[in-house]
Order: C-alpha cells, then sequence, then structure tokens
C-alpha cells in the first residue's frame, strides 16, 4: 500500500473502508483502487465536460432575452447541476453516504418543472413572479445541501483530526455560486462595495490606485448601472489625483479574477473567500470538540448556509476575507498550542524550523490591519492569545509583535500624510470605550444581535441558539475549554470599540456586519448545545427556528434589496406588512436605532424561553416517533405566534405614533430627513407636514380618555401665522401655535375623549403667501390612556 | 409469489406501511397555517386582499389536512408547506401571483406527501395468480391512504368550491362526499386490479372532469361494484386455500353486498339514463369479462349515436371519434394491454358513450381501459410518468389563479403546443407541434420494445447475470421523464418580451381612448394582449373594442381588431347577476383574481404575423361607438420576437 493509500484510508471510517488485502477476483487493493480513482476522474471530467457543454449550450440557445432575470442562472444551472454530482461522487469515494435517489428525483423535477415555468412563465400568467420561482430553485438548492451535508458526515470519523476534505469547501462554494447569478443581477453594489470594485478596477486595469481617470471615463459602468462619485473623506493627490480611502489589499486580491471575468469574476473570488471561511470553521473543529464531529458539522452548516454569510458572499465586504484571516490565525495559534504540548511530551527534538510554523500565522495577523484599519484591534489580541497559547514563548512573538508595532504605526504615519488624521476619517475618541455612555454600548450590543434591521437574529432567528449556547459555556466550563475565553479575547476589544459607534451596524450594509469576523466562533459555541439537539424541546425549537430561517433567507437571497435597511427602526419588510395591514408592526419588534420597550423585551424573553423551551423536560434521545412530532409542534408553534402577531397588532394600544411611518396616510410632504442621509440616528426621523397638508394615523384606543405628547419642531418660511390641527378623526381637539422656530418642542395636550377607531389627524394649516411655506418636522406623538 | 388478498384493502395499514403518529401535531400545522393566514387577511386594509386571503387560507388549511393525513414520518412536507403556505400570503401582494405561488407550493407538497406515502406501500409485483389467469394480484391500497388521495385532489382541481363564503350542502356533498366515495371506489379497484392501476384510472377520470363530479364518482364506484361482485363470485365458487369459506347465497352480508354491488352499477344508468349506462356497462365488464357486455354494448352504442342529437354543434359520429381519441391520455401503456379484448371494450363504450353532461361520461370507459394496462415494465412506468405529469399539470391549471375550464385542455394546448383531441381543426403549425407527444410515445414504445426483448428467450443468457429484468428496465421512469422534459423544453410558446405589465393597468374609456408606445427595434413575430370590459356584458359577441396597431420601421403597418367574446370579455363574467343578464358569452379566462365575492376574470388574445416585421410602434385605440362607460383594461402586453 502506497503512502497516499494509507492516508486516504485513515480518512475513511472503519465501517466504510474496505477490507485489506486482496480483494475477490485476485486484483491487489492498490491496483483496484487506481482504477476506480482513474474511472472517478475520467468520469468527473465527463460530467464537468457535460455540465460545461449544456451550459455553452443554454447560453446560446436558450430562449430567453439577454436581459432576462433568470438568464445566468438557467445558463449556469447545468453546471451546478454537474457540481453536486461531482461533489456526490466524491463524497462517496472519501468515504460519504450515497444519496437517496427520491430525494435526488424530487430535486431533479422540481428543478425541471421550474425550469420550463420558468421559460414559458409570461405563458403561464407568471410574468410577475420571478422572485417565488427564484425562491423555488433555492428550496431545491437547500434540499440538496441539506443532504448533501448530512451524507457527508462519515467523512469526519468518530473524532475530529487533521483537515477536514476540501469536499467542505466546494460544497458551500456550489451553492454560493449557484445563487450568485440572481444576486448579482438584483442587488447593484452598493455602500463601499463599488469603490472596492473600482480600485480592483483601476489596478486591474491601470495598474495604479489613482482613480481620476477612472471616474472621468465612468468605469462604474463595468460593474453597475448608476454613476458614482468620490466619497466623503478621499484623499487628493498634490495634481489632484482622487484615491480611495478604502484600502487596497482586497481589490489586489480581487485583480486576477476581475481581470478575467469582470465584476461576476470578483464576486465569484468572493465566494471563494466565504467558502474558504465556512472550511476553516469546520478546521478548527478538532481545536475545539474533537469529540463531536456530527455537533461540529452541524455548526459548519450554520454558519455557511444560514444567513448572514451566504448574503456576504455575492458581495465584497472586508469583513469576509478580515473573518477568513482571523481564523486561520486562530486554527495556526490553536495548532501551535497542541503541538507545543506534545514537544513537552517528545522533546526538543519534536521541533525544527518553527518560524515555518508561524509563518502563516505571522502572514494572518500583519495582513489584517492592511484590510482594514479596525483590525489593528484583532491583530493584537491575537498576537496576545498566540504567546500565551504557545507556552508564553518570548522570542517569535517578540518578533512578532515588533513587526506588528511597525506595521502600525507605518499605517498611522502613512495615514497621517496622506489624510492628516492617522485614523482616516475616524478620531481618537471613538476608540476610547469611556467616551460613549454604557447605554449606547448596550444598545449596540443588542442591535447586533436583536435588531431587527441590522441584527443576527432578526436574519435567520436559527441563532437564538446561542442564547442557551452562552448560558451552557458559562454553567458547564470543560467543553468546549478555551472557546469562551478565545471568543472573549478576540471580540471583547473589538466589540467595545465598534459597539458604543453610532453607526454601530456598520453604516449602509447587510446584516451583522461589524460582527461577521466571529460568526464562526459563534457557531462553533452552539457545539455543546447541540449534543442534546435530540430532546423534544430542542427539536420543537430547531424546527420552528430553522423553519423561519429557511423562509427568511428564501426573502433575502431572492429580493436581495430588503437586506439593506435605513436606520429608522424600521425595515422593508415591516413596512410592507404594515401598509398591508395598516398598523405599526415594528413596535413589537426590537431596535436599537430607535430603542422601545420591544428593544428590551425581547433579549431577556428569549434569555429565558429559548433555554427553557430546549431543556423542556424529556428524554434525551426520544423516540424517532416523538422526534418529529415535536418537530411539527415546533412548527406549529411558529405558525400560531404568526396567527397572533396581527391580532396583538390590531388590539395592542397605541402608545406611540412614529409619523414618518408607511401605515401613516400623508397627503404631502417629506420624509425628514432625507432618504439617503448618512449617520441618520443623528436625526430624529421625522415627516415634514407643509401648510394645506394633513396626516392620518391608525390608533388603538388603550382607554376612553388619552393625553398626547407631540414632538415637533417648527419651520418658518414665511413671516405669517401657522397652525396644526391635532384631532381624532373628524372631530378637532387641540390646536397648536408654535413659538419658536427650528427647536424640537414637546407639546402636551389633553387628557381628551378619545373614540375607538379614530385615527389621530394632524393637519397644518396657515396662510400661504408665494414663495416656500411654513411648516412643521412631526416626529412622535406619545399616548397616554386613562 | 403474491396472491390476492381480500382484505387488503381494508382500513388497517399494509405490511411496511409507516406509522403515523398519534399525536395533535400532524393535525395542528394545518389549522395553524390557516390560522396564520386568515388572522392577517382578516386585518388588511384592502378588502378585495382580505377576501383572496381568506380563501387562500382555507385552500391552503383543505389541502395541507390532506397532505397532513398522507405524509409519510417526518412528515417535512406538511411543516415547510404549512410555513411556506403562511409566508406566501403574508409576503405577496394580493393578486394572481400570490395564488399562483401558493397553489404551485400546494400541489408540489401534495405530490411529495402522495409520491412518499404511495412509495413505502408495498404495492409488490403484479402477477398473474397461477390459479386463475388473466385474474391481477396488486398491491393494496388502504383506504387510509385513497381518500385523502382523492380528497387532496378535489380540494386542487376543483379548488373554486371553496371560494363560497357559506357551506352548502351541495358544496359539501362536491367537496367532501364524491371525493370519499370515489376514494373508496379506488381502494376496492386496488384490491384486484393493484394500486398503480387503480390510481391510474381514477388520474384519468380525474383529469377528464376535472376532479370528482357526480359523473367521474360514479363511473369508479359502478367500476368498483363489477369488481366486488366479480370477487364475491370468484369467493362462491372457489375459495382460496386457507381461507374462510365464502359467505353462502342466503347470509344476509352477501346479500347486502351483493345488493349494494348491483345498485352502484346500476347508478350511473339510473341518473343520467342516456349516458349512464356506458359505465354501467363498463362495471359489468369488470364483474363478468365475457361476451355478455359486448352484445349489450353494440346495440346500446350504435343508437344511441344514432338517436341522440348532436350536442355541441357537433355530429354524433364526430363527438364519438372524439372520444376515442380521448384514449390517447392512455398511451403508450395501452399498446401494450395485458387485456386488449377488454381495452377494446372499452373503446368502443369511448366512441359510444354520449358527452352527457359533458366530457366526463368518459371517465367510466378510459378508467376501464386503464385497468388493463401491465403494471410493471418500461411502458407502465412511462405510463404513470406520463398520467402524473398531466394530472400535475391540470390540478394546476384547473385551480386559483388560472380556474381554466377545461384545464386539460389548456395542459395539452399551452404545455404542449397542440389541440386537445376535442378539435380536430388544428392548424398545421399545431400539427406539427404534435411533435412533443408523439416523441414521448415513441420514447416509450421503445421502452416497451425493450421490456419485451429483456424478457424474451434472446436474454435468456443474460437473465442469471441481471436476476429479474434488464438493467435498463430500472431506469425506466426516469427515461420517460427525461424524455417528456426534452419534448416540454422544445415545444414551449415562445417567450415574449414584455411591453406593459405590473400590478396596474392601462384602462381605454371614453376620456382616454388610446394608449401608444414607441418599441424598440427588434423583429417581432407576435403580439399577445391581456385585457378586459368593464361594463361590457351588454355587448354581442364579436364586437370589436379596440383597434390594435403595428408600425413598422419601414412605413407599413399592421391592424388588428380586439373583439368581445373573442380575444377579450367582460371581467365581472362571473359574478352571478352579471352572469344571469349578459349578454355578451365572454371566452375562457386566462386568469382570474378575486374580486371581493366572486372571480374578476382577464383574458389573452394573440395576433401572430405571416414574417417578422421590426416594428416601431404601437397604439391600441378604443373602437368608436361603444356605450360610453365601457372600459378596456390592458393588463399586459406581449410581443414574441
Amino acid at each position: 500500500m502506497t503512502q497516499t493509500d494509507l492516508e486516504t484510508a485513515a480518512t475513511i471510517p472503519a465501517a466504510a473502508r474496505p477490507a485489506a488485502g486482496r480483494v475477490a477476483g485476485g486484483t491487489p487493493l492498490g491496483l483496484r483502487r487506481e482504477r476506480a480513482g482513474a474511472l472517478t476522474w475520467l468520469a468527473a471530467g465527463g460530467l464537468a465536460a457535460a455540465g460545461i457543454a449544456a451550459a455553452a449550450a443554454a447560453a446560446r440557445w436558450l430562449p430567453l432575452p439577454p436581459g432576462d432575470a433568470f438568464r445566468g442562472t438557467l445558463v449556469l444551472l447545468p453546471l451546478i447541476l454537474a457540481a453536486f454530482q461531482l461533489i456526490h461522487r466524491w463524497g462517496i469515494r472519501l468515504g460519504g453516504h450515497r444519496l437517496g435517489g427520491q430525494g435526488t428525483a424530487v430535486e431533479l423535477i422540481a428543478v425541471a418543472v421550474l425550469a420550463l415555468l420558468i421559460l414559458s412563465r409570461s405563458h403561464f400568467g407568471l410574468g410577475g413572479c420571478d422572485e417565488l420561482l427564484a425562491a423555488g430553485l433555492l428550496l431545491a438548492l437547500a434540499h440538496r445541501l441539506v443532504r448533501q451535508v448530512l451524507a457527508a458526515r462519515p467523512l469526519l470519523g468518530w473524532r475530529l483530526a487533521g483537515s477536514p476534505s476540501l469536499l467542505f469547501l466546494a460544497l458551500p462554494l456550489a451553492a454560493y455560486c449557484a445563487i450568485l447569478p440572481w444576486s448579482a443581477r438584483h442587488h447593484q453594489p452598493d455602500g463601499d462595495e463599488p469603490y472596492y470594485l473600482l480600485l480592483t478596477h483601476s489596478l486591474a486595469y491601470d495598474g495604479d490606485a489613482d482613480l481620476t481617470n477612472n471616474y472621468a471615463a465612468g468605469d462604474w459602468r463595468h460593474f453597475m448601472d448608476k454613476p458614482i462619485r468620490p466619497q466623503p473623506g478621499d484623499p487628493v493627490g498634490p495634481r489632484g489625483e482622487i484615491y480611495s480611502r478604502h484600502n487596497a489589499l482586497l481589490p489586489l486580491v480581487l485583480v486576477p479574477a476581475y481581470r478575467l471575468a469582470g465584476r461576476s469574476g470578483a464576486l465569484a473570488m468572493m465566494a471563494v473567500m466565504a467558502a474558504a471561511l465556512a472550511w476553516t470553521t469546520l478546521r478548527l473543529g478538532r481545536h475545539y470538540a474533537p469529540g463531536h464531529p456530527g455537533e461540529v458539522l452541524v455548526a459548519y452548516a450554520l454558519v455557511a448556509l444560514a444567513p448572514p454569510l451566504p448574503l456576504y458572499s455575492y458581495q465584497v465586504w472586508v469583513e469576509v476575507p478580515a473573518a477568513l484571516l482571523t481564523m486561520v490565525a486562530l486554527g495556526q495559534i490553536l495548532a501551535l498550542g497542541d503541538r507545543g504540548s506534545s514537544r513537552h511530551r517528545e522533546g526538543p527534538a519534536a521541533e525544527t524550523r518553527p518560524w515555518r510554523r508561524w509563518l502563516p500565522f505571522a502572514a494572518a495577523v500583519l495582513l489584517l490591519p492592511l484590510v482594514k484599519i479596525r483590525f489593528l484591534l484583532i491583530s493584537a489580541p491575537l498576537l496576545a492569545l498566540a504567546w500565551w497559547r504557545t507556552g508564553r514563548r518570548r522570542g517569535l512573538v517578540l518578533v512578532l509583535g515588533l513587526l506588528f508595532a511597525a506595521l502600525a504605526a507605518g499605517i498611522l504615519l502613512y495615514n497621517q500624510i496622506l489624510y492628516s488624521n492617522p485614523l482616516k476619517i475616524h478620531t481618537w475618541q471613538e476608540l476610547d470605550p469611556l467616551g460613549r455612555s454604557p447605554l449606547a454600548s448596550l444598545e449596540g450590543l443588542v442591535g447586533l444581535f436583536y435588531d431587527t434591521a441590522f441584527g443576527l437574529f432578526a436574519y435567520a432567528p436559527i441563532w437564538l441558539l446561542l442564547v442557551p449556547a452562552a448560558l451552557l459555556l458559562l454553567a458547564r466550563r470543560q467543553a468546549p475549554p478555551a472557546l469562551p475565553g478565545h471568543l472573549a479575547v478576540l471580540a471583547l476589544p473589538y466589540l467595545a470599540v465598534v459597539a458604543p459607534r453610532l453607526e454601530w451596524y456598520g453604516g449602509w450594509s447587510p446584516p451583522f456586519r461589524y460582527a461577521l469576523i466571529v460568526l464562526p466562533l459563534f457557531g462553533l459555541a452552539l457545539v455543546p448545545l447541540l449534543a442534546a439537539r435530540r430532546r423534544p424541546g430542542a427539536r420543537a425549537l430547531l424546527a420552528g427556528l430553522g423553519a423561519l430561517t429557511l423562509v427568511l433567507a428564501l426573502v433575502w437571497v431572492t429580493v436581495p434589496g430588503w437586506t439593506y435597511n435605513l436606520a429608522n427602526g424600521r425595515t422593508h419588510v415591516l413596512d410592507l406588512l404594515g401598509e398591508r395591514l395598516g398598523t405599526d408592526l415594528a413596535r413589537f419588534f426590537p431596535s436599537a436605532v430607535r430603542p422601545r420597550a420591544a428593544t428590551w423585551i425581547w433579549p431577556l424573553a428569549t434569555l429565558a424561553a429559548v433555554p427553557l423551551v430546549w431543556w423542556l423536560p424529556g428524554k434525551r434521545r426520544p423516540l424517532p416517533r416523538s422526534s418529529w412530532t415535536a418537530g411539527l409542534a415546533g412548527t406549529a408553534a411558529l405558525l400560531a405566534a404568526a396567527a397572533a402577531l396581527p391580532v396583538a397588532a390590531a388590539r395592542t394600544p397605541t402608545r406611540v405614533v412614529e409619523l414618518e411611518d408607511p401605515q401613516v396616510w400623508k397627503s404631502g410632504g417629506e420624509l425628514y430627513p432625507q432618504l439617503w442621509i448618512i449617520e441618520r440616528p443623528l436625526y430624529r426621523g421625522g415627516w415634514t407636514l407643509r401648510v394645506g397638508e394633513r396626516l392620518a394615523a391608525p390608533v388603538i384606543a388603550g382607554g376612553r380618555r388619552a393625553r398626547l405628547i407631540l414632538r415637533a419642531e417648527f419651520i418658518r418660511n414665511q413671516p405669517v401665522p401657522f397652525y396644526l390641527d391635532i384631532g381624532a378623526g373628524q372631530r378637532l381637539l387641540a390646536t397648536w401655535t408654535p413659538g419658536r422656530q427650528r427647536i424640537w418642542e414637546t407639546v402636551v395636550l389633553g387628557p381628551f375623549d378619545w373614540p375607538a377607531g379614530q385615527p389621530l389627524v394632524l393637519a397644518a394649516r396657515g396662510l400661504h403667501p408665494p414663495g416656500e411655506l411654513n411648516g412643521v418636522i412631526l416626529d412622535r406623538v406619545d399616548f397616554t390612556w386613562q | 409469489m403474491q396472491t390476492s388478498s381480500a382484505s387488503a384493502g381494508s382500513s388497517a395499514p399494509a405490511a411496511g406501511a409507516p406509522r403515523h403518529g398519534a399525536g395533535a401535531a400532524r393535525w395542528l400545522v394545518p389549522l395553524a397555517s390557516f390560522a396564520a393566514i386568515a388572522a392577517f387577511g382578516a386585518h388588511e386594509v384592502e378588502p378585495a386582499a382580505a377576501a383572496e386571503s381568506v380563501y387562500l387560507g382555507r385552500l391552503a388549511a383543505a389541502v395541507l389536512l390532506a397532505v397532513a393525513a398522507l405524509s409519510p414520518p417526518p412528515a417535512r412536507e406538511l411543516g415547510l408547506g404549512g410555513v411556506l403556505a403562511a409566508a406566501v400570503a403574508w409576503s405577496l401582494p394580493a393578486g394572481p401571483a400570490r395564488g399562483a405561488a401558493l397553489l404551485l407550493l400546494l400541489v408540489a407538497a401534495f405530490a411529495l406527501s402522495a409520491a412518499r406515502r404511495l412509495a413505502s406501500l408495498d404495492a409488490g409485483p403484479v402477477r398473474a395468480a397461477p390459479d386463475r389467469p388473466g385474474d391481477f394480484a396488486g398491491g393494496p391500497l388502504p383506504i387510509a391512504v385513497a381518500v385523502p388521495l382523492a380528497l387532496g385532489c378535489q380540494f386542487l382541481l376543483r379548488g373554486d368550491l371553496l371560494f363560497a363564503s357559506r357551506l352548502e350542502p351541495r358544496t359539501a356533498v362536491a367537496l367532501f362526499a364524491l371525493p370519499c366515495a370515489g376514494g373508496v371506489a379506488v381502494a376496492l379497484l386496488a384490491r384486484r386490479h393493484g394500486a398503480r392501476r387503480a390510481l391510474l384510472a381514477a388520474a384519468t377520470a380525474l383529469m377528464l372532469g376535472p376532479g370528482w363530479n357526480v359523473a367521474t364518482t360514479l363511473a369508479l364506484l359502478a367500476l368498483a361494484a363489477g369488481d366486488h361482485l366479480a370477487t364475491l363470485s370468484r369467493k362462491r365458487l372457489s375459495p382460496l386455500p386457507g381461507r374462510d369459506p365464502a359467505p353462502s347465497n342466503r347470509s344476509a352480508t352477501f346479500r347486502l353486498g351483493r345488493a349494494a354491488a348491483l345498485a352502484l352499477l346500476l347508478a350511473p344508468a339510473a341518473w343520467e339514463p342516456r349516458a349512464g349506462w356506458a359505465a354501467s356497462l363498463a362495471g359489468l365488464a369488470v364483474w363478468h369479462p365475457g361476451a355478455a357486455p359486448w352484445w349489450l354494448a353494440l346495440p346500446a352504442c350504435l343508437f344511441g349515436r344514432l338517436l341522440l342529437p348532436p350536442a355541441g354543434g357537433v355530429s354524433p359520429w364526430v363527438e364519438g371519434a372524439h372520444g376515442l381519441a380521448w384514449m390517447a391520455l392512455l398511451l403508450p401503456a395501452l399498446v401494450v394491454s395485458a387485456r386488449p379484448r377488454l381495452a377494446a371494450f372499452a373503446a368502443l363504450l369511448a366512441f359510444g358513450a354520449p358527452w352527457l353532461p359533458d366530457r366526463s361520461a368518459l371517465a367510466a370507459p378510459l378508467a376501464l381501459a386503464a385497468l388493463t394496462l401491465p403494471e410493471t415494465g418500461a411502458a407502465a412506468a412511462a405510463q404513470r410518468v406520463w398520467s402524473g405529469t398531466l394530472l400535475g399539470a391540470t390540478a394546476l391549471l384547473a385551480s386559483y389563479p388560472w380556474l381554466r375550464a377545461p384545464a386539460l385542455d389548456s395542459v395539452l394546448g399551452g404545455l404542449f403546443a397542440m389541440r386537445s383531441p376535442d378539435s380536430f381543426t388544428a392548424p398545421a403549425p399545431a400539427a406539427l407541434a404534435a411533435f412533443a407527444p408523439l416523441a414521448v410515445i415513441a420514447c416509450v414504445l421503445a421502452l416497451a420494445a425493450l421490456d419485451r426483448l429483456a424478457r424474451s428467450s434472446i436474454f435468456s443468457g443474460l437473465q442469471g447475470r441481471w436476476p429479474g429484468q434488464a438493467p435498463w428496465l430500472g431506469s425506466s421512469w426516469k427515461v420517460a421523464a427525461a424524455v417528456i422534459f426534452l419534448a416540454l423544453l422544445f415545444h414551449l410558446p415562445p417567450s415574449g418580451t414584455t411591453l406593459l405589465g405590473g400590478a396596474g393597468a392601462v384602462v381605454l374609456d371614453g376620456a382616454h381612448p388610446a394608449w401608444e408606445m414607441e418599441m424598440p427595434a427588434q423583429p417581432v413575430r407576435g403580439l399577445e394582449v391581456e385585457s378586459s370590459l368593464t361594463h361590457g356584458a351588454g355587448l354581442r359577441r364579436g364586437t370589436p373594442v379596440a383597434t390594435v396597431e403595428l408600425g413598422g420601421r419601414t412605413g407599413r403597418r399592421l391592424r388588428w381588431e380586439l373583439r368581445a367574446g373573442e380575444e377579450t370579455g367582460e371581467w365581472a363574467a362571473r359574478r352571478p347577476d352579471v352572469a344571469r343578464t349578459a349578454r355578451l358569452v365572454s371566452p375562457p379566462a386566462w386568469i382570474s383574481w378575486v374580486a371581493g365575492d366572486f372571480f374578476g376574470q382577464r383574458y389573452r388574445g394573440g395576433f401572430q404575423l405571416r414574417e417578422p416585421l421590426r416594428a416601431g410602434h404601437l397604439r391600441i385605440e378604443r373602437a368608436r361607438g361603444l356605450p360610453p362607460d365601457l372600459g378596456l383594461a390592458l393588463h399586459r402586453l406581449e410581443v414574441t420576437r
């Protein structure tokens, strides 16, 4: 048996491993395997060639116009099918389970039917159902992914050792590539993305970082439809050159792929990095929970396939490469620590040329600040962790520390020269954790997880399992031993700086942006909890939260624009539902941008309810029947909760009316501040009402009488009187005559008798001479019921 | 070797069948799904949206209850189906798109649960019993499976019945009693003929209905009654070894069973004497497959065709030919029928049965023909795929928002670009387009030939190597499915480019009589107009309501007329007061939507060009001289290139 055979055999579980020696027919095992391998390679090549040929044929003959929403997806479909088939065969070859024919048939039939419906959708009156058909394809993809992940379980054996197979990288990569054409078409580069892409373009085609010519030539046309202008804070050279304030490391990585395939190439490169991050999560599992391969696999699947990582896979954000570098560095630290322990046992001879082992760690730690300056806050704790984990060795860590210090100083000096500010557009005060109130930090931290518009739990409720997982980690310190400490060392300094920021949510960005860097560790934190996943309560929770996560993932992927919310305390989805129900649904969900009762109720409620349901009394390993019954009960409970929401919205008394919200009917006026204002939390959100305009907000009476508190700011454009009439339906309750202009005033009105079912009506009146009219910015009205 | 089992059709689960959980969770999911959708609908601001939500909630709950009854553990399709149904109802704006999404989801969930449940049944191969050649033993179909299957099909195929706000007794019978009776009939038929053939017979009848109506239900009940009488006769004559002796002729149970079966056998003829005799004769043929039914059927068919007045402007002989043509639904397996004599008798009935009250009078002959099909082999597998595809597509198009009537014609016409056998005046392109079904038939015939070849002595030497059957036969359904997919792919109607679409419609009325647009300079081969009329019920059929003018870049202009009753129709044609008084007979609806307490409709008309035109301008102008309050709503415009 060759060395390769031995290595291969070591990765295959014993149950799946054939008996050693000669097999029936007299062919030596190694020779047979080689033949099988050759045949497999042949089959793989054939399959890939067939996929490419079919994709080429589809590109040539697909009866869809070039601008069709599905053209890219259908052209790529044969390749994706071939890729999944190859992954399946690869998995079997490595000892994985064979996928059931029934499931495969269901997937293929679903894909075939959907492809036919897509091609003939106008003929079936499905012209406006693009997102639905895409969601159908996505469901088939999700089905395949879940089955393939489960089928790959034997590849991890009974104990995690060594690096996992690259199959675990290929699997999420295939999924990310499958959604790429749709997502890229329905999501224009947004936030910082276009600037990274423009820099990539400049590096790829001009070989420099000077963007002057690129702005002038409109090179944004290569990757988006609307023009972009330089960002505030972009440095300007001595001869008027325009540079980007963003670092060039990520664009440099994207350059080769961009040269090959333009924007699609760059996005595919991002998908590779996202898949590599998922694979690294699995790889880290051998250090934190080597005895729980099944649970680590589930954690890997959650990180890889549940939002938010798939949402980042088709976008250009530095958080993905930064998270990858962080996890690579952490993996090296843990590996070095393990080797350090074994060297103590084996003696000094075991360790030769230690710098080779330190090289990946050093590279990762030193590259992180080059990705973004704020990742200095990750690199420094990593260095400290390395020093601690590797037996407090001074030599190499000192060298690395010096290098790191030199790099940090170099970056700061460079920024000082170029931007006249060592922190580019940021200030030293932002780094001072004591410079902000503890409440701001708390709101930021809560927001990162619970905020409806930007939080992790809102985008993938399955991550709510982190709540009982955290409790379990705190209660059982022995397993996995180091994870809470590592998480604290890595995340706390970083979060202590980003959480109190005004834009703790990352500005105009996808959800969970700033904390994405530690997402893999959150995934691994679930491992001890998942060991008890067969309990009835756990099953119910997994089914309910899993179903909700799946539905939301379908929504986020098919309508990518809905993942970008304004920082106004609402979301696109809640606005849509609120408009249809004519009520304020957002008040029931937490927002750290616009704090309200739900912002604090949800964390407390989930802190109590989720662990309680998870550890509902029951058998640890119940019968399969009660297990799936619990799953269905969890699903039914989710649906029942959904049924309760409109009822609650229609019956819970109105306490606050945010007057810019969509359920408020307006005859005119405009949003305050403007839609695309930066640093929106600096402003009170409101609605500007001018003379002659009115609005009506639905009110659910909570008593017979109500006291109203109006918060408003008067804008005087004309020296004429201005009045704001406040009424309940047709009945005038009061008239407010503002005295001071451009000052937020709090006006207490009432108490008044409030007839049930009547809306709150605010009408601006006064003289309207030619020119700009007087008006008032209306922030909110608080109701106190009696 | 498996033998027939009289107890197989009982409600006890078959051996190997999954045990269903007794917990309430299974039933809670559909109810919770209904609660989620209905609660949302009850609070929606738009009344039409609220009405649609409530209707969709009912529909979802009904189909999901059938899914709950069918799904083997862990019933993921039930849980996921419930959550996704609620998500669709919540997230999509009210209108046909939401209905289409929900129905696609429900059809998929139901098909998946049915397929999984049927696969879990230990049907086993059907073989001729050694002591009775020609007698078939098949896998059982428990009533606990057959009834939910029948109910689920009914909810999908006749889901519009759930729209009524009050459940009238007639509606309740149509929704619940007929499918329950039909399900029992299918289970009874499965005892001797096997589940596959019984289901194929039911599927064929349901396609024609569509769904369970009195004619299709009585047809299957008559067949089941004949089957039951045959079973009683055989038991009496030669009880199976080891079984209890058959009840004597004088036993009350025996007499009651025989009387009930005889009553059911004659029920179709009693219900509709002019046409029901065909169903009764079909049942008789199952009971006594000898010469007697022939002697009764031949004069009945002849006199039926000669004496009955022509219906729908078609001569009785043409109608008979159409009936024969519908036997094509059972291709390809019909050509390798296991009982060709009985199949020929079914064909005779299909020819002779008058279409009263409608085409579902053919249910009995076609179901009888389905019972003669082979249950194993390549052709049978292909037939299952073919019939399953047709039934699935029919269920989809018969349901909201399509509500096509008759749905099967839409399936054949739309999906396969061919005319249904009812219309033999297919134009040349449609005749050419018949390639698709021909390809399917050719493929499955080839498979059937391979099947025969594999069983022949030529391959006897290989049988030892591949015991049981040749290796390719295991994949025959996959081959059939792939061929059907490819045939559909190559025969899809050309995809259009939307010129006008979206949520709102352009309304042409007296104040705004014309709409026009500049078109991208690309060759145009045809134009499709989706439209509807308001206050158009008083028009005569064929009245031009608008002129469609396509201007070419070269100055060439093409004009068509949009005519009431042909290319467009009244939007409220289904509203009871309009339906009662309307002069205009609107064409079949293209898409329907919930407009309060009735279904609004829009229509599609197409205009084809003999040669492509590089069009530059499109103008649609309301015709002059129309009533002033008449409006033409343009919902969607597409050009085919």
